[in-house]
């Protein structure tokens, strides 16, 4: 436990509070208002703006430090978002390979298939 | 021997806390797999309502904020416990559990409008991601209500004890990581419906 007076650790939290508040509404008035032209540039701005968040959060809030304490916490939680980051990137990149390889409109599909079938398994 | 004790308890603290911890990291794993689902299954609406038309991202900043102040005040219980401040602790507890439900009526009158205009999950894939998605979140913010709760009578019964803080830190963690999961939820889902 640190040496820290109460009202200084409550300052840690509505700084927490303050800075989450102000990047939600950010990233709120960015969609909506459109200050992008591009929906791919927003929507990176938006998730860069939701990691930032998180880092904000973690550290005030959830009291994650790289060292010391809570060493063994950041060490188990950077091992799972690498895990998350697999989880998710993996499975974006897999199923938008599969659906461009499978472009192809139902009836075209139909007949293909009918022509793998003609040709025997 | 009471500096014995107190390691005790400090052990006992600290392996229930990265026990937790590591309950969370695999919550994470959980939300990760349904995240990827939705944002797999999003494009398949089946003729059906895309996410632009159904999804309000107005709505979602309330939902938003509303979860926001909802971990802060829990913050606060835990600090205020610690410096024996309990009436406060109590208080931020109150205050915490309020917000909570009121989050999980916004989530809740969201999900009944969109089924008793005939969107159910049954209807595309898009929205049985999306209801899985989001409803996973909400039961956990259930299960944390009724966690809360017990937390509220047994502060209110013990007041600052070894074991009431470090009953109530590990519902702040879990309250602190819902609200983490909630901000990817209004990131990805809410706002990346409206672009």
């Amino acid at each position: 436990m640190s040496q820290d007076s109460f009202s200084t650790l409550v300052v840690r939290y509505v700084i927490g509070f303050a800075s989450a508040l102000l990047l939600s509404v950010a990233s709120y008035l960015l969609v909506t208002a459109h200050i992008f032209t591009s929906a791919h540039a927003t929507m990176i701005v938006v998730l860069i703006f939701a990691a930032v968040q998180l880092a904000v959060q973690l550290v005030c809030f959830l009291h994650l430090r790289i060292t010391g304490h809570s060493r063994d916490r950041s060490v188990t939680f950077g091992f799972t978002i690498l895990m998350m980051l697999v989880i998710v990137i993996g499975s974006l990149w897999i199923m938008q390979n599969l659906d461009y390889r499978m472009g192809m409109s139902g009836e075209a599909m139909n007949e293909y298939m009918k022509e793998q079938n003609k040709k025997g398994f | 021997m009471s500096q014995r004790s107190t390691k005790h308890v400090i052990e006992k603290y600290d392996k229930a806390e990265f026990g937790f911890w590591l309950y969370l990291m695999t919550d994470i794993i959980l939300f990760a797999s349904l995240f990827a689902t939705y944002m797999i299954l999003r494009p398949n609406n089946a003729d059906g309502p895309t996410a632009a038309e159904l999804l309000d991202p107005s709505y979602a900043l309330i939902e938003t904020i509303v979860l926001l102040a909802s971990s802060f005040t829990c913050g606060i219980a835990v600090l205020a416990l610690r410096f024996g401040k309990k009436t406060l602790s109590i208080a931020s507890l109150i205050f915490t559990l309020l917000l909570g439900a009121t989050f999980l009526v916004l989530e809740l009158s969201e999900f009944t409008e969109l089924v008793h205009e005939g969107h159910t999950w049954q209807v595309s894939a898009f929205l049985s991601g999306f209801f899985t998605l989001v409803a996973t979140h909400g039961l956990h913010i259930f299960i944390g209500l009724i966690w809360g709760s017990a937390m509220l009578t047994y502060v209110l019964k013990f007041g600052r004890t070894d074991d009431s803080m470090r009953k109530l830190t590990l519902f702040s963690l879990f309250w602190h990581f819902l609200d983490l999961v909630w901000i990817f939820i209004f990131s990805i889902v809410y706002l990346g419906a409206a672009l």
